[in-house]
């Protein structure tokens, strides 16, 4: 096997699964999130040497996932401020229950709405003890910062999340 | 789960309603397209630079298929936004493969600790191979794969004790920049807290120049930015700025990539053993300080340092032959045997030849003797103008004439000579050698060791002991065959001693040196030959009642803490010292002590001086005995008393 090989097997393989249900759930939109995927791998290969000698390259690159994505959807909240949500974004999310499916499709933008306006590590602290369901020791790493920060960062987070949802206002 | 409509749920609700809204599958159009995408990543990563190097095991990395370089790079940018906007520029990613590409660059940096610091500057050269030269105020680093190999004080010529003792930003910028073969901009992005982790974008508000472009990179942790200056064409980064709006705090990094350095340029034992060469020749020219670029080469062919100077051919001196300035014959050829020393000079030498009092010294001292004579070498266009300087320095001496521009003459050339004047000695041999304003080393050279010059020639070890080692041959060289060598265990003595015309004293000269022939230290001085002993004790009872009295009330004291009483041997101009009768400030007098000493034979007074140490003036002095006659080696008793 050559390095080529052996880098890639070694570093992207055991987390391509986990890097494409990232990018894909945090974004939403495909298009978008086909973007951002690409961004993503743009980023990797830039950074590789930094990666390949990082003490947990794959928490560098799933950091980089989330990063990303989370940017894409803080861009696209900002963007959609004045929009009237569209409908059929998503066709996983498709119910076969027309009224289902809006009921769907408003929760979610809602709530991706909301997590946008979260402080920047607090959003993806929520995101990925809510949404990828990583320990508190997994998110820590991820974010670069402690285990009680990592704890911190997801309650104050969902504390947060819990008044904007309530408030429902998002002007 | 409540009202999907109104999503409000409790706090312990919000992951359910998290986990639903993020409840979303990967379409099979989506998975197809991130399946290609990764193919495409896996398939191009046996052409990125990092994993050739992997291949290659180390080295630098030059040649990608310019075909696969393109698609990666439009792959890496397919997710920025702001590509249209650079239009035909690079990209980042471009400038980052460019800059990873580049065999070799030299970079100047400043540091600002806030808006109104002083900068500190840093010089920076990154080779292949991961080697690195740094300098940092007066220290030269050397680095080879991100460590830091050695470091070196090019004023003491010592190497570095501890890399502790280097400011911590260069050291890190040297560490890694040279901790890879091929060079990162992230590196030095980092320098800004958090932006070695972000992608620098393109900013066409900055997009002035037709030849530069402009990437930003805010810090995502603090108000910290950083801009890079790239030029369009080559995409080669040619300046960097990390600044903090909070208190002005700034790194400026300028690049250059013009030379490919040798690679004794990046070697710390190269650097050491050319220091160690050359600090006597450059120490005798100017400063130190240019060793700082030692060994670095310019690309455009002009010197960078003005060594290593090619040896000199002292047999030019001798031979030279030219007009006088004044018209009269003279040669230098018919001064053979003599011991001569030479002036090298030119239009711009007046204070050598008008103020230089040593020089002036040596010709009233010397310029008598049969063996001895100076002379002067003129170099100029303008004879008119250097006959005038030659009237007006008032220094009877003949002088050589070389007319043209005067380092364009071959006799600059041929004795290597960095700047004039220059100051040149033959000795009686006819070997030479240039040398340094200091009349020590004329005396002891050319004229010999002598009980008048052991001081001067003592001070001149001591300066030439501090800018360069000195083995025993230079010792030997300037002070001839000690009288004595003894050697211990650790260290090797020459011990030089040279008695006056009368015979009564000596001067004497010790210079010791380690075991390797390295001098350690000299010290000298003059001694009594065979001495007449003096032991003087004052009685406490007669100092109390009448020598007390005697003092002026003004230096009692009391009064005044600026005075010492001394006891001392007076004969006609002579004065010696026997000893101090009180400390600094008058306090603790102690009469009643013997006080030895030895003497050259005579009559002598013996007196009590009271003396000033803040005016170094004698302020009183009260004879205690007069005519004490003194016999060479014998011992005489004598008490001050009633």
């Amino acid at each position: 096997m050559d390095s080529a090989e052996k880098l890639y097997e070694e570093l992207i393989r055991p987390i391509e699964g986990r890097m494409m249900r990232c990018v894909a759930r945090i974004v939403g939109n495909q298009d978008e999130a086909a973007d951002v995927f690409q961004e993503v791998l743009g980023v990797v290969w830039v950074k590789l040497r930094r990666i390949h000698r990082h003490e947990n390259p794959h928490a560098y690159i799933m950091q980089v996932c989330l990063s990303r994505s989370y940017d894409a959807l803080r861009r696209r909240s900002r963007r959609r401020q004045r929009e009237v949500p569209m409908l059929g974004e998503v066709a996983a999310n498709v119910s076969s229950d027309p009224r289902r499916s809006l009921e769907l499709k408003e929760n979610e933008v809602t709530v991706r709405r909301a997590i946008a306006r979260l402080p920047r590590k607090q959003g993806l602290a929520v995101l990925l003890s809510v949404v990828e369901g990583e320990a508190y020791k997994d998110i820590a790493t991820i974010l670069g910062c402690s285990v009680p920060s990592a704890r911190s960062h997801v309650s104050k987070g969902r504390a947060r999340l819990r008044v904007l949802l309530e408030l429902n206002d998002f002007s | 789960m409540s009202n999907k409509h109104n999503p409000t749920p409790d706090n312990e609700d919000i992951p359910a309603a998290v986990q639903d809204a993020f409840e979303i599958g990967i379409s099979d159009t989506l998975n197809s397209r991130m399946r290609d995408q990764l193919d495409g990543f896996r398939s191009d990563l046996e052409h990125h630079s990092y994993v050739r190097s992997l291949d290659k095991g180390s080295g630098p990395f030059f040649l990608l298929r310019p075909g696969i370089v393109t698609m990666v790079l439009l792959l890496v940018l397919a997710g920025v936004t702001l590509l249209f906007n650079a239009q035909n520029s690079p990209t980042w990613a471009q400038v980052e493969t460019t800059f990873q590409s580049v065999g070799n660059f030299n970079a100047t940096i400043y540091f600002k600790k806030d808006a109104l610091a002083q900068p500190v500057q840093l010089e920076l050269w990154v080779g292949q191979d991961g080697r690195g030269r740094m300098r940092e105020g007066k220290n030269v680093l050397f680095a080879n794969s991100g460590t830091i190999v050695d470091g070196y004080n090019i004023e003491t010529g010592k190497r570095l004790s501890g890399v502790s003792l280097i400011n911590g930003m260069g050291k890190s910028i040297l560490s890694s920049m040279t901790s890879s073969p091929e060079f990162s901009l992230d590196s030095l992005l980092e320098i800004g807290d958090g932006m070695g982790e972000m992608v620098p974008m393109f900013n066409t508000d900055k997009n002035a120049s037709k030849d530069l472009i402009v990437f930003d990179v805010q810090s995502e942790r603090t108000r910290e930015w950083c801009r890079v200056w790239v030029l369009r064409e080559s995409g080669l980064p040619i300046r960097l700025r990390s600044h903090d709006p909070r208190d002005g705090e700034s790194v400026e990094i300028v690049f250059l990539y013009d030379s490919v350095q040798p690679a004794s340029f990046f070697d710390a034992e190269v650097f050491e053993q050319y220091m160690t060469e050359n600090i006597p020749a450059v120490a005798s020219h100017s400063s130190v300080n240019g060793l700082a670029y030692a060994l670095q080469r310019d690309p455009g062919g002009k010197p960078i340092t003005l060594w290593p100077r090619s040896e000199p051919d002292e047999s030019k001196l001798l031979s030279l032959t030219a007009p006088t300035l004044s018209g009269t014959k003279w040669s230098l050829s018919d001064q053979r045997g003599k011991a001569i020393v030479l002036v090298l000079w030119d239009e711009d030498s007046s204070i050598l030849l008008k103020k230089e009092h040593w020089l002036r010294g040596l010709y009233e001292d010397y310029g008598g003797r049969d063996d001895f004579v100076m002379a002067g070498v003129a170099l100029g266009t303008d004879a008119g103008i250097l006959k005038k300087m030659v009237a007006e320095s008032n220094l009877a001496i003949p002088h050589l004439y070389l007319s043209g521009k005067p380092y364009q003459h071959s006799i600059v050339d041929d004795l290597s000579i960095a700047s004039l004047p220059s100051v040149w000695m033959i000795r009686k041999d006819g070997s030479a050698e240039e040398i340094q304003v200091l009349r020590g080393q004329v005396e002891g050279a050319v004229l010999g060791f002598t009980y008048a010059s052991a001081t001067d020639l003592l001070r001149h070890i001591s300066i030439k002991y501090q800018v360069q080692t000195v083995m025993q041959e230079d010792v030997r060289m300037l002070l001839g065959v000690p009288e004595e060598i003894n050697e211990t265990d650790t260290e090797i003595i020459y011990d030089y001693r040279e008695a006056d015309k009368s015979n009564e004293r000596e001067a004497w000269v010790k210079v010791r040196f380690d075991m390797k022939g390295r001098m350690k230290g000299a010290s000298g001085g003059h001694r009594v030959l065979e001495p007449a002993l003096v032991t003087v004790t004052i009685d406490e009872a007669y100092w109390n009642e009448h020598i007390i009295d005697k003092i002026d009330l003004k230096y009692n004291p009391e009064n005044n803490r600026d005075c010492i009483y001394s006891l001392t041997a007076r004969s006609g101009n002579t004065t010696s010292y026997l000893s101090s009768i009180t400390s600094n400030g008058g306090e603790n007098a102690s009469p009643g002590i013997p006080y030895s000493r030895g003497l050259v034979a005579g009559i002598y007074d013996i007196t009590l001086m009271v003396y000033n140490v803040k005016e170094y003036r004698i302020k009183q002095e009260i004879v205690l005995r007069e005519g004490v006659e003194l016999v060479k080696n014998q011992r005489l008793e004598l008490l001050i008393e009633e």
